[in-house]
């Protein structure tokens, strides 16, 4: 009994320093961070290494799994614990000489080190999650409480990949779609990536190093490509066409309307970057055009005319007055197009396109793919028929979006 | 008087280069730049030859807002830098984009926000055009941009007299390159 204590003690103990180890390598970790150095926090290991820590070839970056870094190449011995502990210190690399300077110098104690260069021991296994010999196992979320919705999402994706891929398998491995609880990553933590996540519970699981595809939803734009890849322009996008559209409507003063000031402030400066002479306001009875960013209630201006996107206009509870003309700015045109012409659900379309985008992604992966060789392998990609560029918008693909008047 | 006081004290901590840089980091280079006309984060109009570079120390490294590998590196050099120059020092740091078709004047604002950016440091993007005269001026002219070097150059336009460093440099190389550039 004791002894399965102590195993049970042993194995917890080494699922957390692995965990850690993740939280370092990603940026995550809350590890020593002195004013004036670079830490691991702003500068983390995967952006230069990749999530797969095979290097890149910006800046010449080397490979950094631990099983290349601790033996000898052509060039340099193997490295050990100390030498490892140096190299991320203080840039000494294992034969003395000096690493290059792009390598920030990480002020990390011994056990910090130690729990990365484990970590980095890991990198392999990690990265083949999901991948087995005669399979692959991709998750596809589930809503809680709408399986008919969750099935139908599933069948249609599975039908999509089939019709991308000429059957159920990639490279001799059957696809094997596994249904995940949003509200549960770390059930998903054998799986190679996620698929149809809301976009509000994509976050723990890209935490964990899962890669995430097609999320529902709008991105805010400031999310990790390598990571995280949508087919819907991200809020950032659809603000900054907005923006575009509402400045050139005219030379009347236009006011801004969100809860979140740095929102705000945000769609004003794309205003001025559009249109640099249009006048901004922040009095309502002034405003000729208002434009509400979320769920904020409606100025009262009943002359004005208000833009918002569709998103707040369903999320709001007020009401505009009987005769004042909405502007409503759609994230998704296509898929909504597409859906009104196969009278079927927009979220069936949202499956089909997730589906062809995976499809891409797994023959650009290639036969030994991997969580980060997925991601990455959309780097180039370009899905004309449904209007997909990854080499342009690397984190959405496309950043149409269309403004029509409300009927 | 505070600005002269202040370029006073900036000059005396730098190391005395009577002529250029003490360091083997930074090759001397003539280079002659061409007029051409930028947009800066703000989406103004710059004429490169003009009130951007009249009279200044120029400090520029070359970047692309989506690049999120060496990029940020160099960005946060050039970050540290403009924290340490006295606020009157004549010295503007540009950043000039390698990726003028993707690279929006509201992407390079972003950028410039995220490290803090200040009235001295301009982002620089343009037509694909212009910006490519400027960069093969610079011989930074990067045939695939995942491939170009963190370079940073160190000079003026007035005398043509440029400064290129051959690895990334510290901000405090840079600042002291600039101050005996200035003296």
């Amino acid at each position: 009994m004791r002894g399965l204590f102590l195993a049970a003690l042993l194995f917890l103990g080494t699922a957390s320093m692995a965990q850690d180890g993740h939280e370092m390598f990603t940026g995550q970790a809350a590890v020593a961070d002195p004013a004036g150095e670079r830490s691991l926090i702003r500068f983390p290991c995967h952006t230069c290494h990749g999530r797969d820590g095979q290097g890149g070839i910006e800046g010449d970056v080397p490979p950094i799994e631990w099983s290349r870094l601790s033996v000898a190449s052509a060039d340099r011995p193997g490295y050990g614990a100390d030498t490892f502990h140096r190299a991320v210190t203080e840039g000494i690399a294992v034969d003395g000489r000096p690493l290059s300077r792009l390598m920030p110098r990480y002020a990390l104690n011994r056990a910090e080190t130690d729990t990365l260069r484990a970590y980095l021991g890991r990198l392999h296994e990690i990265q083949r999650r999901g991948v087995l010999s005669d399979r692959l196992r991709i998750g596809v979320a589930t809503i809680p409480g709408a399986a008919e919705i969750s099935d139908g999402y599933r069948a249609a994706l599975a039908k999509s990949l089939s019709e991308r891929l000429g059957g159920d398998r990639v490279y001799g491995r059957q696809i094997e779609l596994v249904p995940v609880d949003a509200t549960q990553p770390g059930e998903a933590h054998d799986l190679l990536a996620v698929i149809g996540l809301p976009v509000a519970a994509v976050n723990p699981f890209t935490q964990l190093g899962l890669p995430v595809l097609a999320p529902v939803g709008a991105l805010s734009g400031n999310e990790d490509s390598s990571i995280l890849r949508g087919i819907t322009p991200s809020r950032d996008a659809l603000h900054a066409a907005l923006a575009a559209e509402v400045a050139t409507k005219g030379q009347r003063p236009i006011l801004v309307v969100s809860q979140d000031p740095a929102q705000r402030s945000a769609f004003a400066l794309a205003l001025s970057l559009a249109a640099p002479d249009r006048a901004q306001t922040d009095h309502a009875k002034e405003a000729e055009d208002i434009v509400v960013l979320d769920a904020s209630p409606l100025p009262q201006n009943s002359a004005a005319r208000v833009w918002i996107t569709w998103q707040s206009l369903a999320a709001r509870s007020t009401t505009a007055a009987p005769d004042q003309t909405i502007m409503v700015a759609i994230e998704t045109p296509r898929i909504v197009s597409d859906a009104i012409t196969a009278q079927t659900h927009p979220i069936q379309i949202h499956a089909q396109e997730a589906g062809a985008v995976l499809a891409e992604a797994l023959k650009a992966a290639g036969r030994d793919v991997t969580r980060a060789r997925l991601l990455r392998a959309l780097g180039d990609t370009v899905l004309v028929d449904i209007g997909l560029d990854y080499a342009r918008f690397p984190l959405t693909g496309t950043e149409e979006i269309a403004v029509v008047p409300m009927p | 008087m505070i600005r002269t006081a202040l370029l006073t004290l900036f000059m005396a901590a730098a190391p005395a280069l009577a002529d250029g840089p003490a360091t083997a980091d930074f090759a001397r280079e003539r280079l002659a730049m061409p007029q051409v006309t930028l947009i800066d984060q703000y989406a103004r109009e710059q004429a490169f030859h003009g009130p951007l570079t009249d009279g200044q120390m120029l400090v520029i490294n070359f970047n692309y807002t989506t690049c999120e590998s060496i990029c940020p590196i160099g960005n946060d050099v050039m970050a540290e830098l403009d924290d340490m120059l006295p606020i009157d020092a004549p010295v503007r740091l540009l950043s000039i984009t390698i990726d003028p078709g993707r690279d929006t004047p509201a992407h390079m604002r972003k950028a410039a926000d995220t490290f803090g950016a200040s009235e001295r440091w301009s982002w620089l993007t343009g037509t694909p055009g212009e910006v490519s005269r400027l960069l093969a001026a610079f011989d930074a002219d990067f045939a695939n941009i995942v491939l170009h070097d963190p370079v940073f150059i160190v000079g003026d336009l007035q005398s043509e007299r440029f400064y290129r460093s051959q690895s990334i440099p510290e901000a405090q190389e840079l600042a002291d390159l600039v101050a005996s550039l200035i003296r």
